[in-house]
């Protein structure tokens, strides 16, 4: 439920809380050596908050995030790191920004070789290194 | 593009690497027997440093031993070709030892340090995350004293150095263009430039117009084929978690084939402890735990420490003993003191068009020295580097990599296209300065996986070097508003900064004030040398790693010279 408050699903994206990207973000937080972090949150969170409208769970989240700054913030990077290395959140992002669905290697990317023809005004300047003696 | 799995193992540097069958070897230490026998030369640390001096000396006869704590590192398995690569750099494959917790790093106590030091321990040392930038020093970086009034000067100059750069420049391969006004005459490069990218393009022509220095930057990767086994850079942009195709210039591809073929031995898995000492103060070699904590010796007649700024005066404390207590080659008190990073802030344009921010080699694209050298106009003495940095995946775009933070809730995507793949990010590389109080001790209680005391880590940002990163800071606005850039965002310091490991024990010709001479050789014991960055009297504004190997080839050929000298020590 939180992590579908911290990134939706919206225009074709899917929610962070989806399946897959929880069960990614459980294990993120288990390879973490600080996981206490989330384990202060879900103390912090009031007795409502799962019954409360999301409009108020939200307002709860902003405190959460003024209160417990780190605490947060690793909150944060795990539902991150899960959504952003999932499979269909990054077909959603490469039809959305051209981003190959793909880990670098062993493909890598395409790039214009470097035009010598750019560096003319350097090259018409004058050496300007600090001489020494 | 690019090569498979099975085609870049079939590499020459691979093979040989690989299965041992050049005339050297690669050995883990648990495997051998409690005493070794004797050789010439031992190395401590396999990295940019150890790799040079050991392909030199084996090459000239003389039988090499490199002691290393870490492993051999196997592309195969570089993280860059799995799907959560961004979450496998963040620990497993983090430069900071203390994120990696491997068994063959040591921890950094670093609470007194606003900057985290940066290292990786195996065959190739920190050139195995190391992004590859390899400038030279200006000439005058050897001369700040007399030209500026501050620090020392280094008892060789840009001169004496120059073809140590020259050859180490032909053994590893720089991608570059010739003819860069900030920097003398020098010979050709060996490879060109490579490709700088679209954000790069946009910011060189704001260069332009501002009437302000950029170049392409000097680089250790293969835009074109160069070295034996050694394959060409497909831009895939994680250098540092390893290049399978071995464009990438790091030690163990670059030189520790060619040492293994003139005959030197590697052995891994070896966590030296101690450099001993015989009656008359000499250096007879090294005492390590395998991977096993099983205690060995390794005796020599000469020693060689290569193993960075940090790890060297942490090996050299440790090796206090009542003929030595305050650390061996330390009558000066100068080791361990004088350290050195190179401090750097950011600042991050978001541009209203893609600029193929995820494309390319991360740490460089093109650099620029305008702000080099000392000018009495300026609140700060000597200068900084600009450097183009990229390569920003989603989890990091996402994590606010770089300054730009992300918004979470309604509206996250939204933001977070605005900004993925439309960033540059200009990198202020300040030159730091010598403080004695800016120092490496071994902590009290902190400790490595075989019990031996962790370094300690003291370091407090000097005025000088903030008010240089605050103009590069404001530099770096008036470039990247010139470049039409939609946004600015900064970084006053990465605290993951600590890249560069300099000065902890420097080279002078005074023994009252440094550690060792001009060569490299300790002034308290004439058969113990240093040739890592703790040599650094002062630590420039550019990247240090051919500066390191053109040193440790120097240290090389004086060793070479003296044979018969050092014969009767």
């Amino acid at each position: 439920m939180i992590l579908s408050l911290l990134v939706p699903a919206e225009d074709g994206w899917p929610a962070a809380g989806e399946a897959e990207i929880f069960e990614a973000f459980l294990q993120d937080v288990s390879a973490d050596k600080n996981q206490n972090s989330i384990g202060e949150l879900i103390q912090a969170l009031p007795a409502d908050f799962e019954k409360a409208a999301t409009r108020l769970q939200i307002d709860y989240l902003e405190t959460l995030e003024s209160n417990h700054t780190s605490a947060f913030a690793s909150l944060l990077r795990h539902t991150y790191n899960a959504y952003y290395s999932n499979s269909k959140v990054l077909k959603v992002l490469e039809a959305k920004s051209g981003y190959p669905a793909r880990p670098p290697l062993f493909q890598g990317y395409e790039m214009e070789p470097f035009d010598p023809g750019s560096l003319k005004t350097q090259q018409q300047r004058a050496p300007f290194w600090r001489k020494t003696n | 593009m690019g090569l498979n799995r099975r085609q870049f193992l079939g590499g020459l540097g691979a093979t040989c690497l690989l299965n041992g069958s050049s005339a050297g070897q690669i050995v883990q230490a648990a495997g051998l027997s409690d005493t070794l026998p004797e050789t010439d030369v031992l190395i401590v640390g396999s990295g940019a440093s150890g790799a040079a001096a050991a392909w030199h000396l084996a090459s000239a006869g003389f039988s090499v031993t490199c002691l290393e704590q870490g492993e051999y590192v196997d592309y195969a398995e570089s993280p860059a070709a799995k799907s959560d690569w961004e979450l496998i750099r963040q620990r497993s494959w983090n430069p900071s030892p203390n994120a990696r917790h491997s068994d063959s790093d040591y921890p950094v106590s670093e609470a007194d340090s606003p900057i985290k030091a940066l290292m990786y321990n195996g065959v190739g040392g920190s050139t195995i995350m190391w992004s590859c930038h390899s400038p030279r020093f200006h000439p005058s970086d050897f001369r700040v004293r007399s030209l500026d009034g501050v620090a020392d000067d280094w008892p060789l100059d840009y001169q004496e150095l120059e073809p140590y750069y020259d050859l180490n420049e032909e053994m590893v391969g720089i991608a570059g263009v010739s003819g860069d006004p900030a920097y003398p005459q020098r010979p050709p490069h060996h490879i060109p430039p490579v490709p700088i990218g679209k954000g790069a393009e946009r910011v060189a022509t704001a260069m332009d117009e501002l009437g302000w220095h950029w170049w392409p930057s000097d680089i250790q990767i293969n835009s074109e084929q160069h070295g034996h086994g050694r394959g060409v850079c497909n831009h895939c942009g994680p250098c540092e978690l390893g290049c399978p195709f071995r464009a990438k210039g790091s030690s163990d591809v670059t030189y520790w084939p060619l040492a293994l073929d003139a005959g030197a031995r590697l052995i891994t898995g070896a966590r030296v402890f101690e450099i001993e000492t015989d009656s008359m103060g000499q250096a007879t070699g090294a005492v390590f735990y395998d991977r096993n904590g099983k205690i060995r010796r390794q005796k020599a007649s000469l020693v060689i420490i290569g193993a960075n700024g940090i790890g060297t005066p942490r090996l050299l404390l440790l090796s206090a003993a009542a003929q030595h207590p305050n650390g061996l080659a330390n009558s000066s008190g100068m080791l361990g003191r004088n350290l050195m990073f190179h401090p750097v802030a950011g600042v991050t344009a978001v541009f209203d068009e893609p600029v193929d921010s995820y494309k390319g080699i991360t740490a460089v694209s093109i650099c620029s020295h305008e702000f080099y050298e000392s000018d009495p106009q300026r609140d700060f003495v000597r200068g900084y580097m600009l450097q183009l940095v990229r390569s920003i995946g989603p989890v990091i775009t996402a994590l606010g990599g770089y300054g730009v933070a992300q918004k979470w809730g309604r509206g996250h995507h939204q933001r977070f296209l605005e900004v993925f793949n439309h960033t540059a990010t200009m990198a202020i590389v300040a030159e730091d300065l010598p403080d004695p109080e800016n120092r490496v001790t071994l902590d009290s209680s902190l400790t490595d996986s075989d019990g031996l005391a962790a370094p300690k880590i003291t370091y407090r940002l000097q005025n000088n070097a903030r008010r240089m990163l605050d103009h590069g800071i404001a530099r770096s606005h008036d470039i990247f508003n010139k470049a039409g850039a939609a946004e600015l965002h900064d970084v006053d310091l990465f605290a993951n900064g600590g890249f560069h490991l300099m000065g902890t024990a420097r080279m002078g010709d005074n023994p009252e004030t440094s550690v060792t001479n001009r060569w490299g050789r300790t002034h308290d014991i004439s058969n113990l040398y240093i040739i890592d960055g703790s040599l650094f009297t002062t630590a420039a504004a550019v990247n240090p790693t051919i500066t390191i190997q053109a040193l440790a080839l120097r240290a090389a050929d004086h060793i070479k010279e003296h044979r018969r000298d050092l014969a009767k020590v």
